[in-house]
């Protein structure tokens, strides 16, 4: 077909996998995300080459990002060596060029899938989050329009009211991980699958913090600086994960998010690098 | 340091990789040629090409080859290839008018407008597994293989492009005088519209807005029709057909069981208009498999002297997709948004996300299982009067 | 060459415009510069919809004595609009209320389609405006001096960003290239510093 390889003509290098078409409409939905924190924004997810649900959103917002001098970090919960952050770091890499690291405090950015890393961030980093689902009420309202409406209009009753239940059945707040949380005293947002333990880590922050669900196609953000509140009662604190007398096996912490080794009654910090670095001093 | 320790995932990665590698090539048998897979299991192929999103049949027979055979792997493969390729040009519209016809059935009536053309179909052939022995089979296959190729049978062709498996065997005549040359029959539609019986839905100030590209776009409940037609024409199959099924009879429905006007497999040209002269020129042909279904309107505030029609179109030859599609068009239209069934038709319908999502519960969740474990104590500890 | 052919920013300019976009915006009133050739040969008000429009985002340019609106439209595919349709928007001249109640702040369901401005400003860091902000990326409060804006434009535009989470994004850019950002969601006061002070 000589017409279709007219019109292919020279192929266009790319710069991070993505074309200059699909890097405009994610830079776009990012930079509402930034003025409007803690809303979702729809966006237009393009197929990655990691399966949905694998970090598609998180690596499109990299590759989007991402400038040639830029160092980049990658963990799965709070490991850098964990298989899918490995792959997912050399496909950064190979597309890119970017020097990576494991060193949280060299790195600008951080594509993280349900950690904060230890360390608090500076305000040159930028981390980016992977959702596997961004929207916080999903547990009261199934119905996308209605969802729509509720974030909207701010009517976060019903959201109050589940945990509110939770509370009176269970005595104390069952949420997990994922809390859901109010940014800028106006949107309730979901904190993805980070632990409890790391929500204060987004509040107030020097970083930025950009959150990327590809398959649901949405983005959102936390500014710097900016309230992330977690919701609940005032006569309820809010809990963190913690085990009277688990420290570290490794490096001795007891102020850092622990992880259970489960029959051998030991635990160690789920950050690698944060532990690492304490054990050698750094 | 810490280096030194992430070499550990991507030492991992790299092995299982390897593994893959080495074992798909395992065995005595030969090379899997790309070929094969598009002439012996074309079905196959168009699946992974209609769930692709993408019209390449050799990248498709390669794509399931890299995937073992795992028709959602491959799709997400296509899909993700046609992510890196360059947009070149936008097709002009083309009608389903043009569609050359290879098989066309019409169960509404017994003698439609133009012929009944049962085409290659396996529906009216016993469900027997063949027993005979392999080499028999063999030979057989080989034997039909010559005497086709030395049968002359004039294919009308279009712009030296490939016919992909025109196959006029097995037409059946019912005695009419409709012409079995008719590749471009009337559709039954304008039939129903010239007897008045069908409503009609088709905009009145002639507008025809540019259809939505879910490849670009979020969808979501109040996106155009044209964008529920496109997530279902790439939807998994599996999906649109248990949808269908369990409105029909299962817990949701919301759906009737329509009467079949048209389904069609055919060809049709890709246009576009030529970059210098600004006319239209075909640059290639798809196969598609597109239906009609009648819809019987009986709601109160519908026009009940009138039918509806739903569409089906699918890339490739899916008549049981394009059925679903045809199908859940329509009671989509008829359900305004009252239900649950365009959220599930528009979000739960794609394979690649379905799966994907599904199987990423295989990924680590340690840490959020160390959350959970702690909320189960804390709970306990709650419930025994202990402090929270 | 053509300025439409030269506008046609390469990948990596790019991307170093878009990320001087978004750290500004992520921390209102600081002060950044904008990667070459804004402010040299390309004017650097019209970063915003050189950098991110593409086929069919509507934007337009106010003021705009050399036609550069339509130059952008080649190098980017974008749709040159009137501003109350305009998604990206360049403001050479004319940053008045009149012009501020024209554009789409968008709505509390779509917010995202609030319009984004471009504005040119003949000082920033110093000038006869200080703006005292607080909000999103603003730790306590943070003061930006201004010039070439007049007071009303930006109580115009902050009357216009009342119903969060609807409203409009402003950058204002210098011919020099160096560019600082308002949020929808920051709050200001406007001081009128002595014209012939310092």
């Amino acid at each position: 077909m000589s017409l279709l390889d007219e019109l292919v003509g020279e192929p266009e290098p790319t710069f991070a996998h993505l074309d200059e078409s699909s890097k405009r409409e994610i830079r776009r939905a990012l930079l509402s995300a930034v003025a409007i924190p803690g809303y979702q924004v729809p966006f237009g997810s393009r197929e990655m080459p990691v399966a949905r649900g694998w970090g598609s959103g998180g690596l499109q917002i990299t590759l989007a990002v991402i400038g040639p001098d830029d160092v980049v970090k990658v963990i799965d919960q709070g490991d850098d060596a964990g298989v899918n952050a490995a792959n997912l770091r050399r496909l950064v890499v190979a597309s890119t060029g970017v020097t990576e690291t494991t060193d949280s405090r060299e790195a600008t950015i951080v594509q993280t899938r349900h950690r904060v890393p230890e360390d608090p961030m500076s305000p040159g980093q930028v981390l980016v989050l992977q959702v596997p689902v961004p929207e916080p009420l999903r547990g009261v309202e199934r119905d996308v329009r209605e969802l729509r409406r509720m974030h909207a209009e701010g009517d976060y009753a019903r959201m109050w009211v589940s945990l509110y239940e939770d509370l009176v059945r269970n005595g104390v707040i069952t949420r997990t991980t994922g809390y859901p949380c109010l940014v800028g005293g106006r949107y309730v947002m979901a904190t993805t699958p980070i632990p409890r333990w790391d929500v204060p880590r987004l509040h107030q922050a020097e970083h930025l913090s950009l959150f990327g669900a590809g398959r649901e196609k949405r983005v959102y953000a936390v500014p710097p600086h900016t309230d992330v509140e977690p919701l609940t009662f005032t006569d309820v604190p809010f809990e963190v994960e913690r085990t009277e007398g688990a420290r570290c096996w490794r490096c001795g912490s007891a102020a850092s998010y622990l992880v259970e080794i489960p029959g051998r009654d030991r635990w160690v910090c789920s950050d690698t690098d944060w532990c690492g670095r304490r054990i050698d001093g750094r | 340091m810490g280096y030194v320790a992430a070499r550990g995932g991507l030492d991992a990665i790299e092995a299982a990789e390897n593994l893959v590698r080495r074992k798909r090539s395992e065995g005595r048998s030969s090379w899997l040629e790309q070929d094969q897979l598009v002439e012996r299991l074309r079905l196959l192929v168009d699946r992974v090409m209609s769930e692709g999103s993408l019209w390449a049949p050799e990248l498709a027979a390669r794509a399931l080859r890299q995937a073992e055979g795992d028709p959602i792997e491959a799709a997400t493969l296509l899909r993700s290839h046609r992510s890196t390729l360059p947009r070149l040009a936008v097709t002009e519209p083309v009608s389903a008018d043009e569609i050359e016809i290879l098989r066309r059935i019409v169960p509404a009536f017994r003698t439609p407008p133009g012929p009944q053309l049962l085409g290659r179909t396996l529906d009216y052939v016993g469900r027997l597994l063949e027993t005979t022995d392999e080499d028999t089979l063999r030979d057989r296959s080989v034997a039909d293989a010559l005497a086709a190729s030395e049968r002359t049978d004039p294919v009308p062709d279009r712009n030296g492009s490939d016919r992909n498996g025109s196959d006029r065997n097995g037409s059946e005549h019912d005695g009419s005088e409709h012409d079995a040359e008719d590749r471009r029959p009337r559709r039954l539609l304008e039939l129903l519209r010239d007897l008045d019986l069908v409503i009609d839905r088709r905009n009145p100030t002639d507008v025809d807005p540019e259809p939505y590209d879910i490849s670009r776009d979020p969808v979501r409940p109040g996106v155009p029709r044209s964008a529920l037609l496109s997530v279902m024409a790439r939807a998994e199959a599996g999906a649109l057909v248990n949808l269908w099924y369990r409105n029909i009879l299962g817990p949701d429905g919301h759906l009737h069981e329509i009467t079949l006007g048209e389904v069609r497999h055919g060809s049709l040209p890709v246009v576009i208009a030529h970059p210098a002269t600004g006319s239209p020129v075909s640059v290639g042909e798809i196969r598609v498999t597109e239906v009609e279904a009648i819809e019987d309107l009986d709601g109160l505030e519908e026009d009940r002297g009138r039918f509806d029609v739903g569409y089906g179109l699918v890339a490739g030859h899916d008549e049981r997709k394009a059925i679903a599609m045809a199908n859940l068009d329509i009671a989509v239209h008829r359900d305004g948004g009252r239900s649950s069934l365009t959220q599930s038709v528009l979000l739960t319908t794609d394979g690649l996300e379905a799966s994907g999502f599904l199987e990423h519960l295989k990924l680590p969740h340690y840490v959020t299982f160390r959350s959970m474990i702690e909320r189960k104590q804390a709970v306990r500890t709650a419930q025994s009067g202990g402090p929270a | 060459m053509t300025a439409s052919t030269a506008w046609r920013l390469a990948p990596l300019v790019s991307q170093a415009t878009f990320r001087t976009l978004l750290d500004t915006l992520a921390r209102p009133g600081t002060i950044a510069r904008l990667p070459e050739p804004f402010g040299s040969t390309i004017p650097a008000v019209l970063c915003l919809p050189l950098a991110l429009s593409d086929l069919g985002i509507p934007i337009t340019v106010v003021g705009d004595p050399d036609r550069w609106a339509g130059d952008v439209a080649r190098a980017t595919g974008a749709t040159v609009t009137a501003p109350a349709h305009a998604w990206a928007a360049a403001v050479v001249a004319g940053f008045e209320p009149a012009l501020i109640e024209q554009f789409d702040p968008g709505s509390a369901l779509e917010p995202e389609r609030g319009a984004r401005l471009a504005v040119l400003v003949s000082e920033l860091g110093s000038g006869p405006l200080s703006l005292s902000l607080s909000g999103p990326g603003v730790p306590g409060r943070r003061h930006l001096r201004l010039g070439g804006v007049a007071p009303e434009a930006l109580r115009t535009l902050q009357s216009r960003n009342a119903s969060f989470p609807a409203g409009l994004d402003v950058w204002f850019v210098t011919e020099d290239g160096r560019i600082a950002a308002l949020s929808r969601t920051t709050e200001l006061e406007v001081i009128e510093v002595d014209p012939w002070g310092m």
